[in-house]
């Protein structure tokens, strides 16, 4: 027997299986040490906010990036549930000890100072992730919105519409976001996008709806005159550069520093008649330069965004062109410049995105509460230990050999394993379509592996070689398989990719096994069954 | 397996009736509803609420009171756990979002306003984009079709076998959307997907069988049938167990869908491949002694 193992383990096919399972364990990186809840989003001013626990930043897209509750008054808190049950149970003027894996924070639990009800501290968690691998919206909780818009826009339009969005979701303070443009195949061979995807932490579906819904409108105005905005195209940016820069940078008066930038931009000649309307009748201040007494206020839906002093020469004259300023701060000049340009970059953006007068339809939107998702993944992990257990039973019942029976668990398992790492390589999401994926590919790699298992034991009354047999079991399993993976090929982009996670765990999954896993089972076969043959 | 050998030029003809009926089931399906099959709230488009506690009220109560409050059709199912109702799932033709957060307040007041929003999940589906999601799902069914009848074709390179396996496949899905529309399933975008993989399943035993009728030729026909009868029923029996395992086990309506389709599915395909399939290949392989290779 030992004699078999070493022969098999040699064989250059389950090397490269080996190979495999190694490098997929090294990219999916499970951990089995205490974790935590991660922190998804801190609501502005809320207690924990207060307390000191930081907000997370828009570039720290990933769960593993997020700050971890560890302990909250020295109880170690396990999961979403265990967080749940202490926030639930909080009176007003508690005070928990939070402690994270970076500090330790003490919160103080309010009440609402008219209704006296519990306020909740302000923390969005989710259970820590314990391996790399991505979850989706099923089984991490959140909010999915799927938009249309209104009448026919070219790719470019949609790519802005994209970006608006994004930006706007931003400014809001929500953290791990994907806006996503959703094309009815790749644009390689051809794909128009069809809609707009955004995907949100967190189940406040209402907000969210309210929040895309409602028309980009990006206004500006001077003292209470409407000057440009509201759906014409009355902004562009003029291209090439020096339109843009920063100026100057100096000390600030707090002891920081602070810089300045310039944006050039381009009124229409509407906006700009109306612009010399509004501005003839003010009143010139001196204010550390020569301004004019009302400021250029800019509005995205109503919510002032930003003030701008106006340059005193502008006055009553129509210029197409005018010069924003701006600034930015920072501890040192480096920094200061660095925010600087973030808010010039800002101030482009919405520019020139913000007055695309686009309506959006939705037209899907689903939100799943993470405490149903880490459920369904509990279920899941229940559901495919039992049907790989009612699998191996059948095989043992047919065959009543173990020695069958163990290859063919080591296999399916070994090719859920390097399904999972190719979607942490792929940085693809698991939701519960691609789970039933999975179970479909151990349905598919138990299948063909009992096409192995027979050729191999069929009579030598054939006389057929080792090699002819397993030539034959294999091109019935080749054609199998492209039959397969050309009937699911077209999920991954009809029905908008909702059932892309389906189509791609079995199309993957089905394919690492055709190429890897499946021929080093048969190699394991020929090896443990030899002595069947004669 | 005898008696299929003895019979077989018989036997053919019972899954022939069996594929006439689904037809009928089905087009007497198409006339009701002008589609194939019973389409759910992802296809149709609508509002789908499912709320992860026991209620305090009768699942038919709840009915009643929503449907008092609404224009919308409403349908209101419990969510049975360990024989006990431990949640509900409310669906409705809302479209809007002033309609589909009217009935969630609705619900949550039913509720007495004692639910958190851990237990809630909404899906709303614009009619537009379900009705998409239908026309997209049934080219995929057809490119996939004719993907295979190629791939078959060229494995085999005779059009009689071919064609056998061809049929087969497609008498699957025709009989299998007949019984779920028997049962009352109502199909979403999962569903549709697990007809698409169910292509790929009854296709593995089909071409097993062919390849082992129509290319062991130094074996008898008889034992040819026998051997890829029990290959083909293994296959078949533990991808049924697995299947089977998930559809009771699992909590998620859209992997019991996917599941519960996937087995009628096999089970159809069992009873196609060692009928007709089988027979046709029978009869095939005896008339002309196949010729050699």
């Amino acid at each position: 027997m030992k004699d078999k193992i070493v022969s098999i383990i040699k064989h250059p096919r389950v090397i490269l299986l080996l190979v495999c399972i190694v490098v997929a364990l090294l990219l999916i990186q499970p951990t089995f040490t205490h974790q935590g809840v991660a922190i998804r989003h801190v609501q502005q001013d809320g207690a924990a906010h207060q307390a000191g626990i930081p907000i997370p930043t828009s570039d720290q897209v990933r769960a593993l990036q997020w700050e971890r509750i560890l302990h909250i008054n020295d109880e170690r808190i396990d999961d979403v549930t265990m967080y749940f049950s202490f926030i639930d149970n909080a009176q007003p003027g508690d005070l928990l000890d939070i402690t994270t894996n970076r500090n330790t924070y003490l919160v103080r639990v309010e009440a609402h100072n008219e209704t006296n009800q519990t306020l909740d501290i302000g923390l969005d968690v989710v259970n820590a992730p314990t391996n790399k691998i991505r979850k989706g919206l099923d089984l991490q909780g959140g909010t999915r919105v799927l938009l249309r818009p209104e009448g026919n826009i070219t790719d470019d339009e949609f790519e802005h519409l994209r970006d608006i969005l994004e930006l706007r979701l931003n400014m809001f303070g929500l953290s791990d976001i994907r806006v996503t443009v959703v094309r009815n195949l790749p644009q390689a061979i051809g794909g128009v996008p069809q809609f707009i995807m955004v995907e949100i932490a967190g189940i406040n579906i209402a907000e969210v709806q309210e929040l895309i819904a409602s028309q980009g409108k990006f206004e500006g105005y001077v003292g209470d005159t409407l000057v440009f905005g509201s759906g014409q195209r009355d902004v562009s940016i003029p291209r090439g550069t020096g339109n843009s820069g920063i100026t100057t940078c100096g000390p600030s008066a707090d002891g920081g520093f602070v810089c300045s930038y310039f944006l050039n931009i381009v009124l229409s000649q509407e906006a700009a008649r109306r612009q010399a309307d509004a501005t003839r009748p003010l009143q010139i201040v001196t204010d550390g330069g020569r301004y004019l007494s009302e400021d250029l206020r800019l509005f995205l839906d109503d919510e002032l965004m930003n003030e701008l002093r106006i340059s005193a020469d502008l006055r009553g004259s129509a210029t197409n062109h005018i010069q924003i300023t701006g600034s930015g701060e920072g501890s040192t000049e480096r920094e200061a410049r660095q925010d600087a340009i973030a808010n010039m970059r800002q101030m482009q953006n919405i520019l020139q995105t913000g007055s695309l007068p686009v309506s959006l339809h939705i037209e899907k939107a689903d939100t799943i509460s993470p405490t149903l998702g880490s459920a369904f993944i509990r279920n899941s992990l229940l559901v495919g230990l039992l049907a790989i257990l009612g699998v191996v039973s059948v095989i043992l019942i047919r065959y009543r050999r173990p020695i069958i029976a163990i290859p063919v668990i080591i296999t399916g398992l070994v090719e859920v394993l390097l399904v999972l790492a190719a979607a942490v390589v792929l940085q693809w999401q698991l939701d519960l379509a691609a789970i039933a994926g999975i179970i479909i590919v151990i349905g598919s790699s138990v299948d063909h592996q009992i096409v192995i298992i027979d050729q191999t034991l069929r009579s030598t009354s054939l006389s057929e070689t080792w090699k002819q047999r397993v030539k034959r079991a294999f091109a019935i399993i080749l054609g199998a398989y492209i039959t397969t993976v050309a009937a699911l090929l077209p999920l991954l982009f009809f029905g908008a990719g909702l059932l892309k996670g389906f189509a791609l765990t079995t199309i993957v999954g089905v394919t690492l096994g055709v190429l890897i896993t499946r021929p080093a089972f048969a190699v394991m076969m020929e090896v443990l069954l030899s002595d069947e043959k004669s | 397996m005898w008696i299929i050998e003895k019979h077989y030029k018989v036997l053919i003809f019972l899954p022939l009736l069996v594929l006439l009926l689904a037809l009928v089931q089905i087009g007497f399906q198409y006339q009701q509803t002008g589609a194939p099959l019973q389409k759910g709230i992802s296809l149709t488009g609508g509002y789908s609420l499912a709320v992860a506690q026991a209620p305090l009220m009768d699942v038919e109560d709840i009915q009643i009171a929503l449907q008092e409050q609404f224009d919308q059709q409403i349908l209101v199912r419990g969510v049975q756990e360990r024989g006990q109702l431990a949640g509900i799932i409310v669906e409705s033709d809302a479209t809007t979002f002033e309609q589909t957060s009217a009935l969630r307040e609705a619900v949550v007041a039913l509720y007495g306003d004692t639910l958190s929003t851990e237990f809630i999940s909404e899906e709303t589906t614009g009619a537009n984009l379900g009705n998409t999601f239908y026309q997209d799902m049934i080219k995929a069914l057809i490119i996939a079709f004719i993907v295979m009848g190629i791939v078959v074709f060229i494995l085999f390179r005779t059009i009689i076998p071919s064609i056998a396996v061809i049929l087969a496949a497609f008498a699957d899905i025709v009989v299998t959307i007949a019984i779920a529309n028997m049962l009352g399933v109502q199909f979403s975008t999962g569903g549709l997907a697990a007809l698409l993989m169910l292509i790929g399943y009854s296709v593995d035993t089909d071409i097993m069988l062919t390849n082992r009728m129509l290319k062991q030729h130094r074996m008898p026909i008889k034992e040819r049938l026998t051997g890829a009868f029990q290959t083909g029923m293994l296959m078949t029996g533990t991808t049924l167990v697995a299947v089977l395992i998930a559809l009771l086990v699992s909590d998620s309506a859209v992997i019991s869908q996917i599941m519960l389709i996937i087995f009628i599915g096999l089970c159809v395909d069992a009873f196609f491949t060692w009928l007709a399939n089988a027979g046709l290949l029978l009869w095939y392989v005896k008339r002309g002694k196949h010729h050699e290779r």
